[in-house]
């Protein structure tokens, strides 16, 4: 399964943090370091195995502990509109 | 303010990040609203080029630039328009236009939805014949249809009015308007000098009584950050800027001190030298002794860009701000 951004959002990393404003809702985001890598694949059009193989490269923890992370807080941005199903 | 609104206004406040920037295309306009700070000999001067403003997009988005708007004069007199916002939308920018509504038909929304434009702030003055005389043409009818055609593509737009002595009493009027077409109401009652530092909009300044009767009868409220002097904040040149059409950079849209020119600098040394020597130099709060000392001061909500049109000290009382504080102090007792 393949997602997309929401066209909506407006977004930059600022300090630290990358953040992230949906315009149809004024919500403004706020990620953390694993969400913000997960956004930027999200953004380049990667799968989650995609998503998965690229933090387990990079980061050498257990692919198993990846994907359920991974698979978690993708939800969550499908739930807070962040990111859409790519049709 | 919510949580992550308030955590990223503040990081950037202390860190000095231009999240807020306004970029005035053009002076030029096609309407002679009676309060308009930009002088009418202003409309012929020389406007940054399309790919200058490219420029400063970039520089702006590397420095954390987030919220930019495109004001004017009127915006849409530009025939630019639409590759600036499509190149700032590209950056990932939050886009805000600021217009009288004049210019946008079917075709120009399509437009506004096609490059998804964030936000479209209308401003709009009172009944049709309290609006068309206070903006010097005919034009009510065609920026309530714009409104409805901007609201019919779901764009996000909302409408904005200064109350002035020849308003004030159609703002019921305002307010139905408004909540019938499914739009907030932006409303302020501070009006600014000129940028050639003609004081004449203030002739437009309700008197004392009918501004505290108004503030009564409308039951507006102070907001809390002011209520309390020493955590006085102003976002000018901290989080916020403004680039005129001449390229002058100022540290906010009402402030004429200017920080630089981006055709003799470039915008990121601008806003990481002379910003911050500006701020340094002004925003010291134990200098703002008159202050300090003003049995009003809870009520103020101090601007320094005020103060300095009409005082030309950044530390000085400015007598418009004045007079609403008075006004709120005597509503508090």
């Amino acid at each position: 399964m393949r997602y997309k951004l929401n066209p909506h959002l407006a977004y930059r990393k600022i300090g630290e943090f990358l953040y992230a404003v949906d315009s149809k809702t004024s919500m403004l985001h706020k990620f953390n370091e694993t969400a913000e890598i997960i956004f930027e694949c999200i953004e380049k059009g990667y799968d989650i195995d995609k998503i998965v193989k690229k933090i387990v490269s990079e980061y050498e923890i257990e692919e198993n502990v990846v994907r359920t992370d991974v698979e978690e807080i993708i939800e969550e941005m499908l739930e807070k509109n962040i990111i859409e199903i790519e049709k | 303010m919510d949580k992550i609104s308030d955590e990223l206004f503040w990081s950037t406040y202390k860190n000095r990040i231009p999240l807020y920037t306004i970029i005035e295309l053009t002076y030029r306009c096609n309407l002679f609203c009676k309060h308009c700070y930009i002088p009418q000999y202003y409309r012929s001067k020389p406007e940054l080029s399309t790919k200058k403003i490219f420029e400063l997009i970039e520089e702006i988005s590397s420095l954390g630039g987030l919220y930019l708007t495109f004001t004017g004069g009127e915006p849409f007199l530009r025939k630019d328009i639409f590759e600036l916002i499509n190149f700032a939308k590209q950056k990932k920018f939050y886009i805000t236009v600021f217009t009288n509504g004049t210019l946008i038909d079917e075709d120009v929304v399509k437009k506004l939805k096609f490059f998804n434009v964030d936000r479209v702030e209308i401003s709009i003055y009172g009944t049709k014949k309290v609006h068309n005389k206070f903006v010097g043409c005919n034009v009510f009818d065609k920026v309530v249809e714009t409104i409805r055609l901007l609201k019919q593509e779901n764009i996000n737009v909302c409408l904005k009015t200064v109350i002035t002595k020849e308003n004030f009493k159609d703002y019921m009027f305002l307010k139905k308007l408004a909540r019938n077409l499914g739009v907030v109401l932006k409303t302020d009652f501070v009006l600014s000098a000129k940028i050639d530092n003609d004081c004449s909009p203030f002739k437009l300044l309700l008197s004392d009584k009918d501004l505290e009767n108004f503030i009564k009868k409308e039951k507006i409220k102070i907001t809390a950050e002011y209520k309390n002097f020493n955590n006085f904040v102003c976002s000018a040149g901290m989080n916020i800027v403004s680039i005129s059409p001449e390229g002058k950079v100022y540290p906010c849209i009402e402030f004429p001190y200017q920080l630089g020119n981006v055709f003799k600098e470039n915008f990121t040394t601008i806003w990481q030298k002379n910003a911050t020597q500006f701020v340094k130099k002004f925003f010291d709060i134990k200098k703002y002794k008159k202050c300090l000392s003003c049995n009003i001061n809870m009520y103020c909500r101090r601007c320094p860009a005020l103060c300095f049109i009409e005082t030309s000290d950044i530390y000085g009382c400015s007598s418009v701000v004045k007079k609403v504080a008075k006004i709120y102090s005597l509503i508090s007792m």
